[in-house]
């Protein structure tokens, strides 16, 4: 009862502060002097980046974990963990290219950040794909454990390796000493940071309770194939 | 400690000893390398384009899909017959099992690429006998990561409903990085510059290989329990 009134709060929480990040980043923040309105983009693009990272590290632990115990529910938590961050990553990857349209001239270049990210919703992708393709139920748990902690763990190696090579795209402004220029775009930042996680813990919650009553439907099934 | 190598030992012997007898892997490998290198050949009009900038990419492109062949056989073989249960009853541990298969993946695919290469050469006129040593080193430490990695998803996709359909799917994803790491190394090595330039991509090459090691090593045993 408790983690549903959790997740239902979460829900009427989520969506108008989305609304009011939403509202700061079109309308209270002050462009960007060079790159134009084009930049207001970058306030939900990051966040969604960091979230698709979070995705990623959660599936890692799910996994460790469900190996280690053979519980279900991290394999639920897994599961619900890679298909919300899919989503997110996907939504980098379509943000990104609006901007660098703007501002490179071209939808795509093959900089190191942007191949990351790309690897990255490959291997989320893989990991969708074994689950959908399947095997049988205690099998594909474990088989899906060990791909999440193989592409978990590349992921952060590619990430720094990234970092020897040049690349064209914007450093993490965010964390540097200097911060953004203007004090309200760090604070709109921040904002959308903040209603951009709520929103994946909302939608990880209730992939999860999906995922609950998906296990129990087949256990009734089962059971009730058993009696006939 | 002893016990484990022999171990390990054994079913590399297993594995080669099989293939020596149908030579089956070999040959299917060796053909489509030649068929992804003529097609190559074909499609890219090697005549009008610099095949020196595109050839390593190339090559490795070659190497990873005749690689996957060769990892779909090391396991559709032991799911016949239940010879994977046979191997599993074997007083083994689990990772010896997996290092064992892995040798067996990295001796047949760097026979298979050791047989492209040549005909690479000849075919698209690139020269690599003044770098073939530096040549050989990039090749294999590249080949490792894709065996370690291969080996460790080939189990699963064999256990799964698709089998081998679903090996590239999930295995391609992740060697991507070290597919680069690999194709700028050969670069480097194929314009006649010293190995020493590639420093970077090989110490990532390294990396990679030792992760993927190490999870096949920890986490094989996940794959194979039945």
């Amino acid at each position: 009862m408790r983690a549903s009134t959790i997740s239902r709060g979460l829900d009427l929480l989520a969506l108008p502060l989305i609304a009011i990040g939403m509202a700061l980043a079109f309308l209270y923040v002050p462009g960007e002097r060079t790159m134009g309105d084009v930049q207001r983009i970058f306030y939900f693009h990051v966040p969604f980046a960091m979230s698709s990272f979070v995705g990623f590290a959660i599936v890692l632990v799910a996994s460790l974990g469900y190996l280690k115990t053979r519980r279900d529910a991290w394999d639920v938590v897994a599961e619900a963990a890679a298909e919300v961050g899919f989503l997110c990553c996907t939504i980098v990857l379509l943000t990104g290219p609006v901007w660098a349209r703007s501002a490179w001239g071209v939808w795509w270049t093959w900089d190191a950040r942007l191949t990351t990210t790309l690897i990255l919703w490959m291997v989320y992708a893989a990991y969708l794909v074994l689950r959908a393709y399947g095997a049988e139920d205690a099998k594909l748990k474990r088989y899906a454990a060990v791909l999440g902690i193989v592409g978990a763990l590349n992921v952060p190696i590619v990430y720094f390796s990234v970092k020897w090579f040049r690349t064209q795209h914007p450093s993490s402004t965010f964390f540097t000493r200097e911060g953004l220029p203007v004090p309200a775009m760090a604070f709109t930042l921040r904002f959308c940071l903040i209603a951009v996680l709520i929103l994946f813990v909302t939608l990880l919650l209730k992939r999860i309770q999906v995922g609950k009553l998906e296990a129990e439907r087949d256990q009734l099934r089962y059971e009730l194939d058993a009696r006939e | 400690m002893n016990a484990y190598l022999r171990g390990v030992f054994g079913v590399l012997r297993k594995d080669l000893r099989l293939e020596w007898r149908s030579r089956e892997a070999m040959t299917a490998m060796a053909f489509f390398s030649l068929l992804v290198v003529v097609l190559f050949g074909f499609s890219f009009q090697t005549e009008k384009i610099d095949v020196r900038t595109t050839a390593p990419g190339l090559l490795w492109v070659a190497f990873s899909f005749s690689g996957v062949l060769g990892l779909n056989r090391s396991f559709s073989l032991e799911r016949e017959n239940g010879a994977l249960r046979a191997l599993m009853l074997a007083p083994l541990d689990r990772s010896a099992i997996f290092v064992g298969k892995m040798l067996s993946n990295l001796v047949m695919i760097g026979l298979v690429e050791a047989l492209t290469v040549p005909l690479f050469s000849v075919l698209l006129r690139v020269p690599v006998l003044s770098c073939l040593p530096q040549l050989t080193l990039v090749t294999c430490l590249g080949t490792l990561g894709f065996a370690a990695v291969g080996t460790l998803l080939a189990g699963i996709s064999s256990g799964s409903r698709m089998r081998e359909v679903l090996l590239p799917l999930i295995l391609y994803p992740i060697w991507i990085p070290i597919l680069v790491a690999s194709v700028e190394a050969t670069g480097t090595v194929l314009s006649g510059k010293p190995l020493s330039e590639a420093g970077d991509w090989l110490t990532l090459i390294g990396v990679f290989d030792l992760v993927f090691l190490g999870v096949g090593f920890l986490f094989f045993e996940a794959v194979l329990e039945e």
